[in-house]
């Protein structure tokens, strides 16, 4: 996996997808007897590149070595990094297992993530069991699955799952789409389907039954579930609905799932037809509070349509969606993929109070409750080794805002210039984010002047000398304007790697100075497997971590420790640390 | 001798009672066994408790039934537990226990509630050994006051340098206190004889005990007799007792 460039705001893995790759380095898929789905399954791989290797098989019968993967022709760089690693030509024992425990210490509490999953023939099934600081049970998250591949292309799952589809309107996508590198790759893929739940984010989930056909008419699936939520009421009405998960105070705990949603679905997807890939979704839900249906949330209707075509090397795709009671949402763009030159350009407008039942479309604001129109574009040239990307988003609410009772518009726009060498890369970036309105007001009356804007500066440098050591430095610079007030923020981030098998030590030290928690500097932390844990820092101080990995067959443990010290500037003295530790076993046969 | 090895959750041992804390042990029983413990806990009457256990291996998994009481006509806990262990593959094991946990106070009433042990084990090398232990993993409660019983979560590495000798250290967690750790070693010098001592943290406590193995006691089985002591720094010393019959 580490030599995967995935760059930290590009591609972003949800944990799902974080997981099943981890899975799939560990338990190879066969590619000598994996159809067309269970490749397309593989994250960060289209359907073009599944087509392209089903048709090499085809053509030479069977795979005999992973090099043969590099002589497909139009395969996708980021499949042909991949293959090698989560692929393989050998057969497959009939049974698997795979376990993750991690224990994270934040301070005097602790967080406890245990994982797993098991694999017989036909037959998988998986759990999660989690437990944040704070909460009082010890498994206050659970969240478990099995699945099952039946004659004639049938897939049951019972348990939690989630359905993606579309681009994101109604329910999920693969991979959330982000501003970013990662915009050009991932906006335009379509959800790929029925898939067990795999993340510890309770929301998100669907808590039923589901079947999924597959035949030559194309992808059926129908889904009938009654999904736990968090509500806070006011007599029988709902008042607001927590995606947080947490538990950690009494008022949280008392509303535990005192609230449920009920949906019924039905989708239908085509792929690969004469006009590309296109499909519709119907659904219909139902809410229950204390045995019967709130005054306030009636049962909803909703439906949408989505496509995706070719058309003169051009990806034209986007999705209409309609909810009973409200004005349809729409998504939809372009993409060019040339050899050197990407280009995707979209146009987005989600109604007020637009929802979904899972909806998780590219957006500025990440509420569930969808209020937004934006266009948004994105370009990447490549010039040797030298690559620039630019992207652009305009945006504004569709509607007043509920607070401020003004429609926020605010813009994006970013510039990165990276390049490659040998040993090492290099990147600078510049990001300039201006709203007119940031802070909400507490009462209505209240006035609020001017706006926010954010300007940052990034340089990434990479190097590895020897294949043992590697030296990665970060340097952040960001200045916010908030009304009157402007404020800085400086960052300064070394991270070292030595790897001698089976040991790997890295280290991370870093220096901050920023005015307040506007100007906050991010790096990445020295993540476990299976972690993508992005450290803030404020106000000023340093920071030195130290993660120690350990790979014996079948398993790796790491440990990792981290030590924050911050300077008080009116006391002129440094804190005691603040330290947090972590351990994480993972087994996988 | 969990006990006296610093109550660690070792997975080697094989006896009928170290079930009740760490079930998936149960998954390497090959014979049917009964066991019997009696402890003194601070040497307070009133906090004595016994143990009875059997298990029985089948062909791919094992059970183990058990029987618990704390405490006399006052105040009583009593426990009946059922557990079963599963191996998968040569490396991993896992056991899950069922105890269903009465408390009685005379004068005030009695209530029931039902708890969920878990817990897997997994052999890195024949030397290195890693487990995992989920107790009260669906948080039982008793009384009116909706009292939590004990939730405590715990990882724990052993190693074994030679044969006869094991070594282990343990975090565990109980959420209602702060973090434990625990260290311990059991040795076997010669086949009848094993002996252990191990150190907790939270509150400081060492632990002590010995095991004499008799082949042949009824002359058709194997037995084993252990004893432990626990030393705690403000109260008197705990004691327990325990008879280990082995059928063939």
């Amino acid at each position: 996996m580490a030599t995967l460039q995935i760059e930290e705001d590009g591609d972003i893995l949800t944990d799902d997808e974080l997981f099943l790759l981890e899975d799939l380095v560990r338990r190879p898929i066969d590619l000598n007897r994996a159809n067309k789905k269970q490749i397309e399954e593989i994250p960060l791989l289209t359907s073009t590149d599944a087509s392209l290797i089903l048709e090499k098989r085809k053509e030479i019968g069977r795979f005999t070595s992973k090099e043969q993967i590099f002589t497909i022709q139009g395969l996708s760089t980021l499949a042909s990094q991949l293959l090698p690693l989560v692929a393989t030509v050998k057969q497959i024992p009939p049974t698997s297992v795979t376990l993750r425990n991690r224990w994270v210490t934040p301070g005097e509490d602790i967080r406890i993530l245990t994982r797993g999953r098991i694999t017989r023939s036909f037959i998988s099934g998986g759990f999660i069991l989690e437990r944040d600081p704070g909460e009082t049970g010890l498994t206050d998250f659970v969240t478990g699955y099995l699945t099952a591949k039946l004659a004639n292309g049938i897939r049951l799952i019972v348990g939690d799952h989630q359905l993606q589809t579309g681009y994101g309107l109604l329910f999920s996508r693969s991979i959330p789409p982000i501003k970013g590198h990662g915009s050009l790759t991932g906006m335009g893929n379509l959800g790929k389907g029925l898939r067990p739940y795999r993340s510890s984010i309770e929301y998100w989930a669907l808590r039923g039954i589901a079947v999924e056909k597959t035949d030559r008419l194309g992808q059926w699936t129908f889904s009938l579930t009654a999904s736990p939520k968090d509500a806070t009421v006011d007599s029988n009405r709902v008042v607001s609905i927590s995606t947080s998960g947490l538990h950690q105070s009494p008022s949280s705990l008392a509303r535990k799932h005192n609230l449920r949603e009920d949906i019924v679905l039905l989708s239908w997807q085509r792929g690969q037809g004469k006009v590309g890939n296109y499909g519709i979704v119907l659904a219909k839900d139902r809410w229950i509070l204390h045995g019967s249906p709130p005054d306030n949330r009636s049962s909803k209707t909703y439906g949408s349509m989505f496509g995706q075509f070719d058309l003169f090397r051009v990806q034209f795709f986007g999705e209409l969606a309609a909810c009973s009671g409200m004005q349809p949402s729409f998504l939809g763009g372009m993409i060019i993929v040339e050899k050197n030159l990407n280009w995707i350009s979209s146009l987005r407008h989600y109604t007020s109070g637009f929802q979904g039942p899972r909806s998780q479309p590219f957006r500025e604001w990440s509420s569930v409750i969808l209020n937004e129109s934006g266009v948004y574009q994105g370009l990447s040239v490549k010039l040797g080794k030298h690559r620039f990307f630019t992207y652009g988003d305009i945006y504004r609410q569709s509607s007043a805002d509920r607070e401020t009772g003004r429609a926020i518009h605010g813009f994006e726009i970013a510039h990165t210039w990276s390049y490659r060498w040998r040993r090492g890369q290099a990147s600078l970036r510049w990001k300039l984010e201006e709203k007119s309105i940031e802070e909400k007001v507490q009462h209505r009356g209240e006035s609020i002047t001017g706006g926010s804007k954010r300007e940052s500066w990034r340089l990434n440098s990479s190097i590895s000398p020897t294949k043992q050591f590697r030296l990665q430095l970060q340097g952040d610079h960001t200045a916010v304007c908030q009304g009157d007030a402007s404020f800085q923020g400086y960052g300064l981030s070394i991270k070292s790697h030595f790897i001698r098998d089976p040991f790997r030590l890295s280290l991370n030290w870093v220096g901050f100075v920023a005015e307040n928690y506007q100007s906050r500097i991010y790096v990445w932390d020295l993540n476990f497997p299976g972690e993508l844990r992005n450290k803030t820092f404020y106000p000023t101080g340093q920071s030195l971590a130290c993660l120690i990995r350990l790979k014996t067959t079948g398993a790796t443990l790491s440990a990792r420790l981290r030590s924050t010290w911050k300077f008080s500037r009116s006391a002129k003295t440094w804190s005691k640390p603040d330290t947090e530790g972590g351990l994480q076993i993972d087994i996988a046969f | 001798m969990q006990i006296g090895s610093g109550f660690i959750h070792f997975n080697r041992e094989q006896s009928a009672l170290d079930f009740l804390s760490h079930p998936a042990v149960l998954a390497h029983v090959h014979r049917t066994g009964f066991a019997v413990s009696y402890g003194f806990p601070f040497q307070l009457q009133s906090l004595n408790h016994y143990s009875v256990s059997t298990v029985f291996p089948f062909k791919s998994i094992k059970l183990g039934t058990a029987f618990s009481a704390v405490g006399k006509e006052v105040y009583r806990e009593t426990t009946f537990s059922l557990g079963g262990g599963y191996s998968i593959g040569d490396n991993m094991s896992f056991g899950i226990l069922i105890n269903g946990h009465e408390l009685s106070i005379r004068n005030y009433g009695s209530d029931r509630t039902v708890g969920i042990v878990a817990s897997v084990n997994y052999s890195f090398t024949k030397s290195m050994q890693w487990s995992l232990l989920y107790r009260n993993l669906n948080s039982p409660k008793l009384g009116v006051s909706r009292e939590p019983l004990p939730q405590v979560v715990a990882t724990v590495f052993g190693f074994s340098p030679t044969p006869s000798l094991l070594a282990a250290v343990e975090l565990e967690r109980d959420l209602e206190f702060e973090s434990r750790y625990k260290f311990g070693i059991r040795w076997q010098p010669i086949e009848a004889l094993r002996v252990a001592t191990g150190f907790v943290s939270h509150p400081t406590q060492v632990t002590a005990g010995i095991s004499l193995q008799v082949k042949g006691l009824f002359s058709i089985s194997l037995g084993k007799i252990s004893y432990a002591i626990v030393t705690h720094p403000e109260l008197a010393i705990s004691q327990v007792f325990a008879l280990h019959i082995t059928l063939p």
